[in-house]
């Protein structure tokens, strides 16, 4: 019989939390995975800093450990990809995509590029994100059966469009992520988002509320990233995907065609400048390729929300609202 | 062997994948390397297409497939013309793309240069007519997206030609008014046009190629690539050889391209010279490129039932996809593993992709279906006034409205127009004949003057020309008024308002918002077409000039028609019809009765009494609101007529008055939407009512469709409707005209005699 179809979903920032203390360490296994984790560890080490494994194992979760820019991604990076490793051997994973951060361990969970190399290209994204003023906050546009609802759309879209139109409160859609917004902006902007965006409760969370630490990634504001980045990163060697790799503009790169030159460049910088559209990613994998589950890589399980959203408001396999999406065991987490 | 084609087109393709012997070591190289010596063209890019390519045929097979099974309702494929994805790899996304039906492979690559673009389930959707097909909807099977500039085209007849060469000409026209055409399309992108060897017979297609090469002997730019795709036939009708090169090579004002799709590396170096040159030329050129079509026609059409086998498989033996697999596993580009799982990956998802298509919704209803065809209501459409200074700039000090002098119809148009120029920047006025001279009847008097040729210019003697630019100036941007200078030549181009302007929202009306499950239109063509038209002219005769049936138009669904009889009316309509075109993208006609057009008096010789104020510029006439005259409260008749009729039947009120006969006369002024509800007030008032239709009886005018409604509505069961109109017979010269036409008289018999019947 053969084996479940999957798109491999990657994670972003945010999905390393409390719950995830211990997640790279239960999940590794012995291959390149770990060996680039243990060069990674040999270099922290070697640098003073405490090793990823040393993190990972912590007793606690220390916000101010766990989610400074540069641990939380390579906490996320190394623990997506022993996770995708090991539910490679239960899925046939037909395409890989990402959110965000999860673009750069989509390159490698592809096979465009090695373990080691997508570790350099995380670190080196993650530093040089640090170095950028301004932030991002999470709102959403759903209601309670997470359905779109355009009164919330038009009105985010409304406010971007105001603010947008000044420099000093300069934002734009940093990431679509399913029915909620990542937005982001220079400090005045987020302030302003945060006063004047509509206040909704979705289930125990309430929106919109400011992620702690994180940079106004994917806007112009990272134009200096991503000049950095095309510089340190020119000869990353990107080779040609395995399967299929959908970008965050939710374009295919097949195994066949893909053009690894062009990959560095969208890595460097349409991927950093431009709105992160992990919407449009899952809308590719239902669309374009009808796997039997979209399947969301830990560590954590972020994602399932913004991926359920995408199935209801695509109405994919009759799925229409919240109940029918966990009836439907569509997305998976494992 | 076979009757059906699909098989060994497939299986050949299929052995040569599988027993291909691999890389010629001669030919190899690196992936970003030219794929034959001195190609732009790279193994890389070549895979890429052969992807598009692919898609494109197993689509084909698959929609045959699922039509067996009840679920694909479109069998007319591309095989054979996969070279197509050549152009929608060279030609940018915003360069706009009218297709013809085979063009698959061209969408399968212009969609891989957009964002986010969900070619294979689009497709699929398409074929199973689905109502969240993003480009119509489930309305029609047409190749079209509304993001990567591919207006809904099926282009059975080549009718797209004609709009093509108006919407190349429209990128240089708004560059000179400084307006950004719409959707972003830059002004220095170039527009594509393809159709096949077949439809180029086609007047429309001639009229187009005509307008494109008289561009050019006019000296205006129009970046136009016509590409013929020559597989050799038409349904089962043989183009003769070398024809279609014979026809273009020597073209005036076209510059000739050719290749041959046999050879990819070949079409890739031709059609790119053909971009590059009509990119940097503005001018129009042919990309001839000869090909073969496979598996017939359509899934209906055996090929075996008019052509002798031996040439079946002798076209089969010159698939494209053949030669190019050949060259890219020859080359290196790709490896006899990598292409079979290419194909069977495609084929895989293209398949899973239709099983899910096949699930999603259908349109269910009426309402769904028509919805692109709903007029807006009167207060969905407001007419823009220009500012007070460019108003007295336009009119040169002198305001229309504080001239007391009343004014015939002729005087007010170009009044009415100048002031939706100065409103509408994007407001062009073309037409024979229409600038200097300023119109046959002067109805377009002043307005080069005013806006000069930039905006108001005379086009070539061709009516599906004009009406062509009219869709493709509107498709970009414009706001286009067009005129017809006599209704009888409006039918020899009327497919271009029935087939092409007023379906396009119907066939743009899909589902492409991506956070919304609903469905909006996408392309509109908003314009005003002015038609001179109707009978009745003194000292000018005979059918043409006096057609007097406007039937071709009323079947027409969603389009708007009115018929001023008076001047004010006339601007008062006009504002109407700029706002529901405007606003809604409407289609809008108004036919102006040209006796009309200099008449001054009504009752009497020199009393002045047809002539009236122009209205304030920001007064518009409610849309399908009719006008009621004398109305009283012991009227015993309704005459319901428009245009010439209105004219004659006032004249005809008087003396019924006289005779001790009291008549309302009301006027419809538009004939669609038809002021019905407000026909039906008046005849409920009088309980007799006579139609007076200037047009032929039998189709040729609203009346029998009136006359229908009126007497099927129970509220006015027991009242006496009549009606009267002209003969079924061409408009004869001279005086005999007037035996084919209805005359007062006939009205004034008319109602006496239906004055004597009594209301039940």
């Amino acid at each position: 019989m053969s084996r479940t179809t999957a798109v491999l979903l990657c994670p972003g920032r945010g999905s390393y939390a409390r719950g995830e203390l211990g997640f790279v360490g239960r999940t590794t296994r012995p291959g390149p995975v770990t060996d680039a984790l243990n060069a990674c560890d040999a270099a922290r080490q070697a640098e003073g800093r405490p090793t990823l494994r040393e993190i990972d194992g912590a007793e606690k979760f220390r916000p101010g450990l766990h989610l400074d820019g540069e641990n939380a991604a390579e906490l996320i990076y190394f623990g997506a990809m022993a996770h995708a490793e090991a539910l490679r051997e239960r899925y046939d994973i037909v395409a890989v995509a990402g959110n965000s951060l999860g673009w750069y361990t989509a390159l490698p969970a592809s096979g465009a590029l090695g373990p080691a190399d997508g570790w350099r290209l995380v670190a080196t994204m993650a530093r040089l994100q640090k170095q950028i003023a301004g932030g991002q906050l999470l709102t959403t546009a759903v209601d309670e059966q997470w359905r779109p609802d355009p009164r919330l759309r038009d009105a985010i879209r409304q406010l971007i469009d105001e603010l947008a139109a000044a420099d000093e409160t300069f934002c734009d859609y940093s990431i679509r992520l399913g029915g909620h917004e990542v937005l982001a902006g220079t400090e005045k902007a987020i302030a302003e988002l945060l006063s004047r965006l509509p206040k909704v409760a979705v289930g125990d969370r309430e929106f919109p509320f400011r992620l702690a630490g994180h940079g106004p990634f994917h806007t112009r504001l990272c134009a200096a990233t991503s000049q950095q980045a095309a510089a340190e990163l020119a000869d990353l060697p990107i080779g040609m995907p395995q399967c299929h790799l959908i970008d965050g503009f939710g374009n295919v790169h097949s195994p066949w065609s893909a053009n690894p030159a062009e990959l560095l460049h969208y890595t460097t910088h349409e991927q950093v400048l431009e709105t992160f559209d992990f919407t449009a990613c899952v809308r590719t994998a239902m669309r374009e390729f009808q796997p039997d589950v979209l399947l969301c890589a830990g560590p954590g399980t972020s994602l399932r929300a913004p991926v359920g959203h995408c199935v209801i408001t695509e109405g994919w396999r009759g799925v229409g609202d919240k109940q029918a999406l966990f009836d439907s065991g569509l997305v998976v987490t494992d | 062997m076979s009757i059906r084609r699909e098989g060994p087109v497939t299986q050949r393709l299929l052995a040569l994948l599988q027993e291909h012997p691999g890389p010629d070591r001669a030919r190899t190289g690196p992936l970003d390397g030219p794929i034959v010596p001195h190609s732009s063209l790279t193994r890389r890019q070549a895979v890429a297409l052969f992807e598009s390519a692919i898609q494109s045929r197993l689509q084909d097979l698959l929609s045959r497939e699922l039509k067996d099974k009840g679920i694909s309702y479109y069998t007319i494929g591309s095989s054979g013309h996969e070279a197509n994805a050549i152009a929608g790899a060279l030609l940018r996304p915003t360069d706009t793309a009218f297709l013809h039906y085979r063009s698959g492979a061209f969408m399968a690559a212009r969609l891989r240069k957009g964002r986010g673009e969900t070619p294979f389930f689009d497709a699929m959707l398409s074929f199973c007519a689905s109502a969240e097909d993003p480009i119509s909807g489930g309305r029609h099977k047409v190749l079209g997206s509304p993001t990567m500039h591919v207006p809904p085209q099926t282009s059975t007849i080549a009718s797209h030609l004609p709009k093509a060469v108006g919407f190349a000409m429209a990128l240089q026209r708004l560059e000179r008014q400084n307006l950004e055409p719409t959707s972003g399309v830059p002004h220095d992108s170039i527009v594509y046009c393809s159709f096949g060897d077949a439809s180029i017979n086609h007047a429309t297609a001639q009229s187009g190629l005509h307008a494109a090469g008289a561009a050019m002997m006019h000296k205006q730019p129009c970046p136009l690539l016509l590409a013929c795709e020559d597989n050799g036939i038409g349904i089962s009708v043989r183009t003769p050889q070398d024809y279609i090169e014979r026809m273009m090579k020597q073209r005036p004002g076209i510059r000739y391209f050719a290749c041959d799709s046999q050879d990819f590396p070949g079409v890739w170096a031709t059609t790119l010279d053909a971009i590059d040159w009509v990119r940097s030329h503005r001018k129009p050129a042919f990309l001839h490129t000869r090909t073969v079509r496979l598996m017939g026609h359509a899934g209906s059409d055996v090929e075996a039932n008019h052509m002798p086998l031996e040439l079946i498989e002798a076209n089969e033996l010159r698939d494209p996809l053949l030669g190019f697999a050949d060259l890219l596993l020859s080359a290196g580009a790709i490896s006899r593993e990598d292409i079979l799982a290419l194909y069977h990956d495609t084929d895989a998802r293209l398949r899973r992709a239709a099983t899910e298509a096949a699930t999603r919704k259908k349109l269910e209803t009426v309402e769904q279906v028509t919805a692109p065809l709903v007029r807006p209501q009167p207060a969905q459409c407001v007419i823009r006034v220009a500012d007070a200074e460019t108003r007295a700039r336009v009119f040169g000090g002198r305001l229309p409205e504080d001239d007391s002098r009343p004014r015939h119809l002729a005087f007010r148009i170009p009044q009415a127009m100048t002031d939706i120029l100065a409103a509408y920047p994007n407001a062009f006025v073309f037409g024979e004949d229409v600038a200097r001279k300023g119109g046959v009847y002067n109805a377009t008097k002043g307005l080069y003057e005013r806006f000069r040729g930039g905006r108001v210019f005379n086009t070539i003697l061709d009516e599906t020309t004009i009406l062509g630019l009219a869709q493709g100036m509107a498709q970009a941007g414009c706001l286009a008024f067009p005129e017809i200078q006599y209704l009888a030549y409006l039918h020899n181009a009327i497919d271009q308002i029935r087939g092409e302007a007023a379906s396009l929202q119907f066939f743009s009306t899909g589902q492409h918002d991506r956070d919304m499950p609903t469905q909006s239109a996408s392309y509109r063509n908003p314009m005003v077409v002015r038609i001179a038209g109707l009978a009745y002219q003194k000292g000018f005769g005979g059918h043409f000039h006096n057609d007097n049936s406007v039937g071709a138009l009323l079947d027409i669904p969603g389009i708007v028609l009115g018929v001023p009889a008076r001047g004010d009316d006339a601007a008062l309509m006009l504002r109407a019809m700029t706002a529901a075109a405007h606003d809604h993208g409407m289609v809008c006609l108004c036919l102006e009765p040209i006796a009309l057009y200099m008449q001054k008096d009504l009752h009497e010789p020199n009393d002045g009494a047809w002539q009236f104020g122009y209205p304030p510029p920001e007064e518009m006439m409610g849309l399908g609101e009719g006008r009621i005259y004398g109305a009283g409260s012991d009227d015993q008749l309704t005459i319901v007529t428009y245009g010439n009729g209105l004219w004659m039947s006032l004249r005809v009120q008087k003396r019924l008055a006289e005779r001790g006969i009291k008549a309302r006369v009301f006027d419809l002024r538009w004939l669609m939407p038809m002021p019905t509800a407000q026909v039906k007030e008046h005849v409920l008032a009088t309980g007799r009512c006579l139609i007076v239709d200037e047009c032929r009886a039998t189709h040729g005018g609203p009346s029998p469709m009136l006359l229908a409604t009126l007497s099927q509505d129970p509220e006015l069961r027991g009242c006496i409707l009549r009606r009267i109109a002209a003969q079924d017979s061409y408009v004869p010269l001279a005086a005999a005209a007037n035996l084919v036409l209805v005359q007062e008289p006939d009205i004034e018999q008319a109602a006496v005699a239906i004055c004597a019947e009594e209301v039940r």
